[in-house]
């Protein structure tokens, strides 16, 4: 077999995997009788176990050039006239990294969950999700044009605050699923303005051939499309001032908040920095909105990290700021560097998160080997003057106001003017019908 | 080989003699007689799809001219609206199904069949003047029906009086390609154009289609607001009258429609009525397809086209789902959490599926549909396109809004029965295989394939 052909092989097979073990589980729950839990898990054990073997033997193939970057024809989507959608999957190393990443921390995950959620009515829903997750980042990995990008990229955003609202019957969780999905929808709109923009300058636009196309485009359209794809990016990766979602995201069971919020999906944001930093190498303005984004946001989230009361929001600012960092790394040209950061960091915040309910514990074993109190606070703050430090306290418990600001400025205008509107509406139908108007109660979500 | 066309026209002639028959029987009876008649319908429609997929060409038929046609829009939506017909039938709890209420769906099948193979004005306002009556009949009995009455027959008069002008003008019988050609007299443009808007319930003429989802009585109301007919007309009479004055959608026509999407996306958010803000999800789906089927770029019309069949399908859906949650628990609200989902899974997948369909997920055809959408006129202008992402983010939000109200929360007991059943998991099935087969495979619709290179 030609070595062109094994690594396409290959690369199906660990695609394969997943989307049959979600229809199998999809069609089992639809079933009177659930599937057993321990089918299930074997089920995602074997599936996972055999994409994450596929694809470090294409990580190897490609290391060793064994194998070459290529790019694959899924098959035409739409075919029009005058407008034509293929699908196109890029195999490199950039994307085999983040796919390996995927199938593994999946894998892992799905092992920790079989004691974790035994017994959980909700167990096979869990695996639903987190098959759905998976897709979705392996598209995302694989892509090799924005179209393919946004596909994924929706996908794990669904999974994502269906999975923080896991434990539905609990208030808390149902409340920030829907705060995190309000603030992915608001943030795609970026993405998808920017995936017809490029299609609307250059049809021909993809991934692997994004340096050569950008040359010939306007340095406007170049603007344009870096702003736009930066606020696409800004969702995911909790950057500043959207970092408010990432610590309420814990909801969720550990193992989730771990891949998701951890790992996979606010790694996305700098994965989509990294395939279109093209762009954003023709454009010092957009490098330099990039750098004071992430720099800012790992400010933002170093200080109110710090005041957390619970391991898990620790955590989630931890996240956010090593995001941020990435985001700085990939601004100032060092795309490997980031890429590295990217995975070992995704890594480590796995094993954290999913050592986080045992915190307490080990804190514990740590004060008894140091026979005194952990001071976490560190020498440089007690330099600052008490009212500073005091002013600085307050400004990170309160999150620097963000929710305050957001809410004042932007949501409680909007909605009364909806509700004017809307009142307007029902007074003027209600004249009609000859009836008292009904009553026009909101609360706020 | 059978004319697909003479298929069609027995269907809807079928369609509306088996209306009648389903008016005459008991409940149980005129289910059966809409089932038999919706399947029909599916035949038919089935047949000339892939009648036209083997062999894209438009076939036309003269009777006393009278024109039909077959093209590629027609081959296309003609299946969706026979497949959402069954599933209506299907779905329609036991509570609403009286024979009135079949005798309607069998009606407006053959209705919006007669208005998608419609060739000449004369065919297609006749078939419009039909659907507003039969829209007027379901309103019967409810609390918001004098407000109805007053708007759709205002709609009606205007229709009445655009085709008067066209009669006059000698237009009304031409075929409608021959009415592109034509210039068309403004007293004729602007009734029509008015009437549509108030059968499609473009504000501020919504009042009637959103108060009317208020009323617990969903079932009957769906066949009246569900704008099966009216974006026909768009299509076929007032596209070519503005692809006439450029090869982009002019500004003054596309930014106020996109700017009333918005505003119902905006206004579906702060609803405390499930079936309001239904309403207003659909009207801001609604704004979308119309900027589509009013775009000059061929790609953008296409677009639109296959929106307004993807819209049609995934609201129909939507609105079954919402029906059904709205018969087991009549005054449900948005203020609160409810934790249906323990109790009522399927329905609450469901829910969500259809939902997000509407905002075009990835896997449905609406997807496919917005993406060529986006890629016509709409995506050479920042302003519109901008407006466009936004309406379908708020969407989408929306949905998941509603879901997580009514589905989850606290649930202090199990409620037993109330989940799907047979005949809904049998309709709700339908929808999604239409929604997933055409996303998963888009170049198979007759739409796309007729467009092909």
């Amino acid at each position: 077999m030609a070595l062109d052909d094994l690594s396409t092989l290959l690369l199906l097979f660990s695609l394969a995997g997943p989307i049959l073990a979600l229809i199998i589980i999809a069609i089992g729950l639809a079933l009177p009788k659930p599937i057993p839990e321990h089918r299930v898990n074997q089920l995602c054990t074997w599936t996972f176990a055999a994409s994450t073997l596929a694809c470090l033997t294409l990580d190897f193939g490609l290391l060793v050039q064994f194998f070459v970057v290529k790019t694959i024809s899924v098959g035409s989507f739409i075919a029009l006239r005058s407008y034509y959608l293929n699908l196109e999957v890029i195999m490199d190393l950039q994307g085999l990294a983040f796919l390996t990443l995927d199938f593994m921390l999946c894998g892992l995950i799905g092992a920790f969950s079989t004691t974790y959620l035994h017994r959980d009515e909700g167990y096979n829903r869990f695996y639903l999700l987190l098959l759905i997750f998976n897709i979705g980042i392996a598209a995302i990995a694989l892509a090799n044009g924005l179209d393919l990008i946004l596909a994924g990229w929706e996908l794990v955003g669904l999974s994502s605050a269906l999975l923080i609202a896991f434990f539905h019957q609990r208030m808390g969780p149902v409340g920030n699923g829907l705060r995190t999905y309000a603030v992915y929808r608001l943030t795609d709109v970026g993405l998808l303005f920017s995936v017809v923009i490029m299609h609307h300058f250059r049809e021909d636009m993809t991934f692997d051939n994004l340096s050569t196309t950008i040359s010939t485009i306007s340095d406007n359209h170049i603007l344009i499309i870096g702003s736009a794809l930066i606020i696409g990016a800004m969702g995911k990766g909790a950057i500043f001032p959207l970092t408010g979602w990432l610590p309420r995201g814990m909801e969720g069971p550990t193992p989730s908040s771990a891949i998701f919020y951890g790992a996979l999906s606010t790694h996305a944001s700098p994965f989509l920095l990294l395939r279109v930093y093209p762009i954003l190498e023709h454009s010092l303005l957009l490098r330099s909105i990039v750098i004071g984004l992430g720099a800012l946001t790992a400010l933002h989230s170093t200080f109110v990290g710090r005041t957390q009361t619970d391991v898990k929001s620790d955590i989630a600012y931890s996240t956010s700021t090593q995001i941020a960092l990435m985001w700085v790394e990939i601004g100032l040209g060092f795309t490997n560097l980031a890429l590295l950061h990217f995975v070992s960091h995704s890594i480590l915040r796995t094993w954290q998160t999913l050592r986080a309910p045992s915190v307490l514990s080990d804190r514990r074993a740590v004060m008894q080997r140091k026979g005194d109190v952990i001071d976490l606070t560190g020498p440089q703050y007690k330099i600052l003057p008490e009212c500073l430090r005091h002013t600085l306290y307050t400004w990170a418990l309160e999150r620097w106001y963000l929710d305050d600001i957001a809410g004042t400025l932007v949501i409680r205008p909007i909605r009364s003017l909806l509700l004017f509107i809307n009142k307007i509406d029902q007074d003027f139908g209600e004249y009609f019908n000859g009836n008292e108007s009904l009553e026009t109660e909101t609360r706020n979500d | 080989m059978i004319n697909p066309l003479l298929i069609m026209l027995a269907s809807l002639v079928l369609s509306y003699l088996m209306s009648i028959v389903a008016y005459c029987g008991s409940a149980e009876e005129s289910r059966w007689t809409a089932i038999v008649g919706a399947s029909i319908g599916m035949a038919g429609a089935g047949f000339t799809a892939v009648s036209f997929l083997s062999a894209p060409e438009v076939q036309t038929w003269e009777f006393l001219s009278l024109r039909f046609l077959i093209d590629s829009f027609s081959a296309t939506l003609l299946p969706a609206i026979s497949v959402c017909i069954f599933a209506l039938v299907l779905n329609t709890p036991n509570r609403y199904a009286t024979p009135r209420h079949f005798s309607i769906l069998l009606f407006m099948q053959g209705t919006c069949q007669l208005a998608l193979v419609a060739n000449n004005l004369t065919v297609l306002i006749f078939a419009e003047l039909l659907s507003l009556l039969a829209a007027i009949a379901t309103f019967k009995g409810l609390r918001t029906r004098k407000l109805a009455q007053i708007y759709l027959g205002g709609a009606a008069l205007f229709l009445a009086v655009a085709w008067l002008r066209g009669a006059l003008s000698g237009v009304a019988t031409l075929g409608l390609e021959a009415l592109a050609e034509n210039k068309l007299p403004a007293l004729f443009v602007l009734p029509l154009s008015l009437g549509l808007a108030i059968r499609m319930g473009l504000l501020p003429f919504s009042s009637w289609f959103t108060a009317a989802y208020e009323e617990q009585n969903l079932s009957a109301v769906l066949v009246g607001t569900l704008p099966f007919s009216g974006f026909v007309t768009c299509a076929r009479v007032l596209e070519p009258v503005v692809s006439s004055w450029g090869e982009t959608e002019p500004l003054i026509i596309s930014v106020p429609i996109l700017l009333i999407g918005l505003l119902c996306a905006g206004l579906s958010l702060v609803q405390s009525s499930l079936g309001r803000s239904c309403g207003f999800t659909l009207l801001a789906a609604n704004c979308l397809v119309l900027v589509g089927l009013l775009d000059p770029n061929p790609v953008g019309f296409v677009g639109g086209e296959l929106m307004w069949g993807a819209v049609l399908t995934s609201t129909t859906g939507f609105s079954m789902m919402v029906n059904s949650v709205q018969a087991r628990f009549s005054g449900l609200t948005l203020t609160s959490f409810h934790g249906l989902y323990q109790s009522a899974p399927f329905l609450g997948t469901a829910f969500l599926i259809m939902g997000l369909s509407i905002a075009g997920i990835p896997g449905t055809v609406d997807f496919a549909s917005e993406d060529v959408l986006l890629h016509g006129s709409i995506g050479a202008n920042v302003g519109n396109l901008a407006l466009v992402t936004m309406t379908i983010s708020v969407l989408g939000f929306n949905v998941v809004r509603m879901f997580f109200r009514v589905f989850y929360g606290v649930s202090t007991f199990k409620r037993i029965g109330i989940d799907l059943k047979i005949r809904e998991l049998v309709a709700v099935g339908t929808i999604m295989g239409l929604l997933f087969l055409g996303g998963i495979a888009p170049s198979l619709l007759p739409l796309i394939a007729g467009q092909g290179h």
